[in-house]
């Protein structure tokens, strides 16, 4: 197990087909991200191979269901299940979403959007500090890509997070491309979000691409579909997160139409590229 | 949001024929209606993927087309209860079964329980078959020994030809002809790793549901009056397959 703070390094949201590739030849990535709920599972073959590169590299265990940010109470049984699979492989990193995905009957499967509120700020404060508690550590809580502006919202999403760090001690896990897609979608531009982080309080970094969609009046919505690589905008931005914060553990997310691994071993390289400082500006 | 307003939000995205709740949204309504249409694409296409993965086959005998429909509307009237997508579709055969469109094919529900069987096998926790080279010191032994199912273990006994059905479609080999179908037991169990789906016979059945009980062999021969020797072959090619552990 590798448990060590890090604090750079390029790795993958891993994918099962990746597996015999991966571990012939461990050397091209720096760590490997799970996603949690696909490991809730008792056994298997999932676990079998987890263990085997767990032993190799760091883990970072990444949840999609927790629903922090909504309004019903988290989930007992999910908490159990995270902290479980926590103690079971000592992931380096831990992280969760700004977001809701279930209303406490049905699980809706994508990452709703939170109202910027005093009201949602309280409630996600305490759901994060009830995760905290429950792991026993820190986790991280990522930047959700959104489609929508609610009504309600008076606060800013990076001042949100900002104060949701602030007051739960969290960390945050910051995906360039979702603060791209949300700057494009709902107004805001990437300088402005970056400079009211509290960048200190970045322990992850999230790089993926994305799909365009047109609405009927002619604009277009960027889309969240990790099925591509990554856009040069978000490398760029990358290259200027990399330039105020210093390096920070990154992932790459090719979620769907999943690529070769030998592709996407690729694209680990050049995100490596920026993070030494290998690339110039452009 | 308030707890009113994130139930108002999730109820229009599961059911198509709510209107958006455009009042919880800032912008022009008819383009904050088309927003919400991705959200609304999103979860029905995860919830629709999560059945195709646990369902391949059931997608072949329907088609990619039809089975999406079908799914569409399976997942607006019993969505997944939570986030561990691969416990969801307990409930597909069955729904697949009360279709007016698919009544004439009652089969369809059996392939769907070897389907979620192998996925829920896949899934099970690991736990060391029962040797009996190592675990029993002389074959007369075996009489006395309990034994229990494997955590992957799933035996269906189908009104249908249900593994004939199933095996034909992932080997892309013909149905079995209308005059051959016969009902059919299916043990479906994982060996270390690897997902194992076998026609089971109806004696097999028995001494399986009997083990599962938790008799031994000589209990399962008096309760059934097979001889012992004739159980012992079962149960060898039980063992053999790895799907027992020791009680």
């Amino acid at each position: 197990m590798h448990t060590a703070p890090l604090s750079r390094g390029i790795g993958v949201a891993f994918k099962p087909q990746h597996f015999a590739a991966l571990i012939a030849d461990i050397s091209g990535i720096d760590l490997l991200e799970i996603h949690a709920e696909n490991y809730f599972g008792d056994g298997g073959l999932l676990h079998h191979q987890l263990e085997r590169l767990c032993a190799r590299l760091p883990l970072s265990i990444h949840g999609v269901g927790l629903s922090l940010g909504g309004a019903a109470p988290l989930n007992p049984q999910h908490l159990q299940k995270l902290k479980q699979l926590c103690d079971r492989y000592s992931p380096a990193l831990v992280s969760e979403h700004l977001a809701w995905a279930g209303d406490g009957q049905q699980f809706l499967a994508d990452l709703l959007p939170v109202a910027y509120t005093t009201n949602t700020l309280n409630r996600s404060v305490d759901h994060v500090a009830q995760l905290q508690d429950v792991l026993g550590r820190r986790v991280l809580i990522e930047n959700p890509a959104s489609y929508l502006r609610l009504k309600d919202s008076h606060l800013r999403e990076a001042d949100f997070l900002a104060e949701l760090s602030a007051r739960s001690g969290c960390g945050l896990l910051l995906d360039l491309n979702n603060l791209l897609i949300n700057c494009h979608n709902n107004g805001g531009t990437a300088d402005q979000y970056l400079r009211a982080l509290p960048l200190h309080s970045i322990g992850e970094v999230h790089l993926a691409g994305h799909a365009q969609h047109r609405l009927n009046n002619g604009r277009t919505l960027l889309i969240d579909d990790h099925g591509s690589a990554v856009t040069e905008p978000t490398l760029r931005l990358y290259q200027r997160l990399l330039r105020l914060a210093g390096s920070r553990p990154t992932i790459i997310e090719w979620d769907r139409q999943v690529p070769s691994w030998t592709r996407l071993l690729q694209e680990v390289t050049r995100a490596r590229q920026y993070q030494r400082g290998q690339v110039n500006d452009t | 949001m308030t707890p009113d307003q994130q139930q108002q939000f999730s109820q229009a995205l599961s059911l198509p024929a709510e209107p958006a709740p455009l009042h919880l949204f800032a912008g022009a309504p008819e383009e904050c209606e088309q927003r919400f249409q991705v959200y609304r694409n999103n979860v029905s296409s995860a919830r629709v993927d999560a059945l195709r993965q646990t369902f391949p086959v059931l997608e072949r005998l329907l088609g990619a087309a039809y089975f999406s429909a079908v799914a569409a509307l399976f997942v607006r009237t019993a969505p997944p209860p939570s986030p561990t997508l691969h416990e969801y579709g307990d409930g597909f055969g069955h729904f697949l079964r009360q279709l007016p469109a698919l009544s004439g094919m009652p089969w369809l529900s059996e392939v769907a329980q070897i389907e979620r069987a192998r996925v829920r096998a896949f899934h099970a926790a690991d736990r060391q078959a029962f040797n009996m080279a190592t675990s029993i010191a002389a074959p007369a032994q075996l009489l006395a020994v309990p034994l229990a199912w494997h955590p992957s273990v799933s035996l269906i006994r189908a009104a249908s030809p249900a593994y004939s059905l199933w095996h034909s479609q992932r080997r892309s080999l013909p149905p079995p002809p209308a005059a051959q179908w016969q009902p059919e037991d299916v043990l479906v169990w994982r060996r270390e790793f690897d997902l194992q789906t076998a026609q089971v016979s109806g004696e097999q059945c028995t001494l399986l549901n009997q083990l599962r009980q938790g008799l031994s062999l000589a209990d399962a021969a008096a309760a059934t009056g097979r001889a012992p020797a004739e159980l012992a072959a079962d149960l060898s090619l039980l063992l053999a397959w790895g799907c027992l552990c020791p009680a």
